[in-house]
């Protein structure tokens, strides 16, 4: 009999234990059945709060959080944003996306990046979520009657304007092209250069860097070898900066034109110095000053008064995020679910709503049609170009 | 004029990948595992500059030297508190390899942690057109950074060849078995390279730092063009270090001449197959006397 209760022993052990788990599952499993607390709809926000992007999470971060701030003041339901941080990287994008989707039930998810746009759009599909670009300009993001959208350009309709830009404002057909290999970078190249040789002749030469490169003399000592008079540039701020500073010191003093990217950093002006002097840069972004119409002055004040920063166009990003939410909070309260068939019939009827960052409305690719601008780099600062 | 502006990015380029892989090849010669970490070395000494000088506001020269000596320091640090335990326990090769890889992703994060994700400037030079030389445009700061390697190159071959500390090494790279029962100490000569040859990847930061800025995975892509250089040159052989990395800067340069600049990667790790496929010696290694 002793023997027996000594066997029984670490049976016994055996039996509370698993007795125990189930109990701690079954507690889990019936936390997470729950329904959430009062009203509120969390919505996902996947942004590149570190690496080298997270400027522009940052800034996206703001404007969805000044929006919300506006939206839930006085109402019935609240809006909960939820931030995950994706370094950027498509890879990371998607399992933080899942991992969002297990945890909540969300109607829509914010994205920042062509790379992670492109790389969540066949699941947000799959799962019937809402995703949001806020700073998505690759071609590709465009399919039409899904449940992708994007408060951001296409990246074909900027290259048109630069086109326009070369050949009407600058001039010339002597054109290279730099780009970055990625989503971003390969897009914007490939739009630009369609753009520009149905319109005119070849492009004299296009050079590639990886992203992260450090070393832009061999590409830039070839440019310079095809002595173009403007080199269109697709780049993020830190490569961008840091090749401007390269291309200075090789002494190359053609025009650069730079697609939106760049602006995606407050490092960019510390990296290129004075060498950023003369750039060109196509934004979509309004001018922010303080006597501004409606709503851009009210939208500068807030702003500048939370975050005491002078908004110029490089927080055209803030300006984006939040009008997408705005817009995204206003398709939630017509339908008054979670029930996403109807927030996107919402959205595809968003018509000439005035945001911050200009008209939006929605085409049946979830695209938003934008009027672009000019700035050249004057004395570190952006002043419009005429 | 183009193919001059080639050779001398390709001397640019050559010259940082050399300061590397002299650091790496020293303590490779002496060591025999690969210290990936060397790569980070570099980081971390390119960050303590940042510290010194852009913070604590030291006047440049000073930082410098104190990086210098910090970097050494780490360099003893890592061999006394990582690897010297590995060994006496008897690890392989292998072992020691992820534990630099280890040692690697640790450091790298701790500069994340302390530092952050953004890039870091010294701003201590004004970046101004470079000096021209018929047709090809080259700066002060990178005249002085293949000065650098050419006199550190000539250095290291002295020391080698004419010093006590040299000779010993080199015995211990022949044959370390060899040299133990001739007397020599072994351990202490794998923590001279372990100092020297972290050392010299410090003053490589200054170098770098000042010419391609500071950012947490820095040390990653420098490691991997200095580890290449060193094995088409012969990775237990100084000279054959950094005449390795001199043609593979000339060789990613000039091959892109003629390819797309995609493929400006894929030339440095095309030469490292060819190499470890057909020549795993490199051009100036030891054939003979390696252990397995």
């Amino acid at each position: 009999m002793g023997n027996l209760s000594d066997m029984n022993k670490p049976i016994k052990t055996y039996v509370l234990g698993a007795l125990g788990l189930v109990v701690i599952v079954g507690f889990v499993w019936w936390s997470i059945s729950q329904p959430e607390r009062g009203e509120s709809i969390r919505i996902g926000a996947i942004l590149p709060l570190t690496g080298s992007g997270s400027d522009q999470g940052e800034w996206v971060k703001r404007g969805l959080e000044l929006a919300v701030k506006e939206i839930n003041v006085g109402r019935g339901h609240n809006i909960e944003l939820v931030f995950e941080d994706s370094a950027g990287d498509p890879k990371k994008a998607v399992t933080t996306y899942q991992n969002l989707k297990s945890r909540y039930q969300m109607p829509v998810v914010i994205t920042w990046g062509s790379g992670v746009g492109l790389a969540l759009t066949p699941l947000v599909n799959q799962d019937k979520i809402i995703q949001m670009g806020v700073a998505t300009a690759a071609s590709a993001y465009s399919t039409p009657d899904d449940f992708t959208f994007r408060n951001f350009p296409d990246s074909a309709h900027e290259a048109q304007y630069i086109v326009d830009v070369v050949l009407n404002k600058l001039k010339t057909d002597r054109v290279a092209i730099l780009k970055m290999n990625n989503d971003y970078g390969v897009s914007s190249a490939k739009g630009f250069r369609e753009q520009y040789e149905k319109q005119r002749g070849k492009v004299l030469t296009e050079e590639v860097f990886e992203p992260g490169t450090t070393d832009f003399r061999t590409q830039l000592s070839k440019i310079k070898g095809a002595s173009p008079s403007v080199v269109y540039l697709a780049t993020y701020p830190k490569e961008g900066g840091l090749l401007l500073r390269q291309a200075k010191e090789l002494g190359i003093t053609t025009q650069f034109i730079a697609s939106v990217a760049i602006l995606g950093g407050r490092e960019f002006f510390d990296l290129a110095g004075d060498s950023a002097e003369g750039l060109l840069i196509v934004t979509s972004a309004p001018v922010f000053s303080d006597d501004a119409a409606e709503p851009i002055r009210s939208f500068v004040k807030s702003y500048e008064e939370k975050y005491h920063e002078d908004l110029s166009a490089q927080h055209l990003y803030v300006a984006r995020a939040y009008d997408a939410m705005k817009v995204l909070s206003f398709a939630l309260d017509q339908c008054g679910t979670k029930d996403t068939d109807c927030i996107r019939r919402e959205l595809f009827d968003v018509k000439n709503y005035p945001g911050v960052s200009g008209r939006i409305s929605f085409d049946r690719n979830g695209d938003i049609d934008t009027t672009f601008n000019l700035q050249v780099v004057r004395n570190g600062l952006f002043l419009s170009y005429d | 004029m183009i193919a001059f502006q080639l050779l001398i990015n390709g001397l640019i380029a050559g010259s940082i990948y050399a300061l590397i892989a002299s650091g790496f090849s020293l303590i490779y010669a002496t060591n025999r595992f690969v210290h990936f970490a060397h790569g980070t070395t570099v980081t971390v000494s390119a960050y303590l500059l940042f510290a010194l000088f852009s913070r604590l506001s030291l006047p440049f020269f000073i930082a410098s030297i104190l990086t210098i000596v910090g970097s050494g320091f780490l360099g003893w640090l890592m061999y006394v508190a990582l690897y010297r335990p590995l060994k006496q326990r008897g690890s392989s090769n292998a072992i020691l390899l992820v534990a630099s890889i280890g040692l690697m992703i640790l450091l790298e994060n701790l500069m994340l942690l302390i530092f952050g994700a953004d890039v870091k400037t010294l701003n201590y030079l004004t970046v101004s057109k470079g000096l021209e030389i018929s047709g090809a445009v080259i700066t002060p700061l990178q005249i002085t950074i293949i000065a650098v390697a050419f006199v550190l190159l000539l250095v290291l071959w002295l020391l080698t060849r004419k010093t006590k500390l040299g000779i010993t090494m080199r015995a211990v790279a022949d044959n370390e078995e060899l040299a133990r029962i001739s007397g020599i100490n072994t351990d202490k000569v794998a923590i001279q390279s372990f100092i020297l040859g972290s050392a010299i990847a410090g003053l490589a930061a200054i170098l770098v730092a000042l010419e391609q800025n500071i950012e947490p995975v820095m040390g990653t892509s420098l490691i991997v063009k200095g580890f290449t250089g060193a094995v088409i040159g012969g990775v237990t052989s100084l000279p054959g270090a950094v005449m390795g990395s001199y043609i593979l800067g000339l060789a990613e340069n000039y091959g892109i001449w003629f390819l797309p600049s995609g493929y400006k990667d894929a030339i440095a790790f095309v030469l490292l197959f060819v190499f470890l496929l057909w020549r795993p010696t490199g051009l100036l290694g030891l054939s003979k006397g390696t252990r397995d």
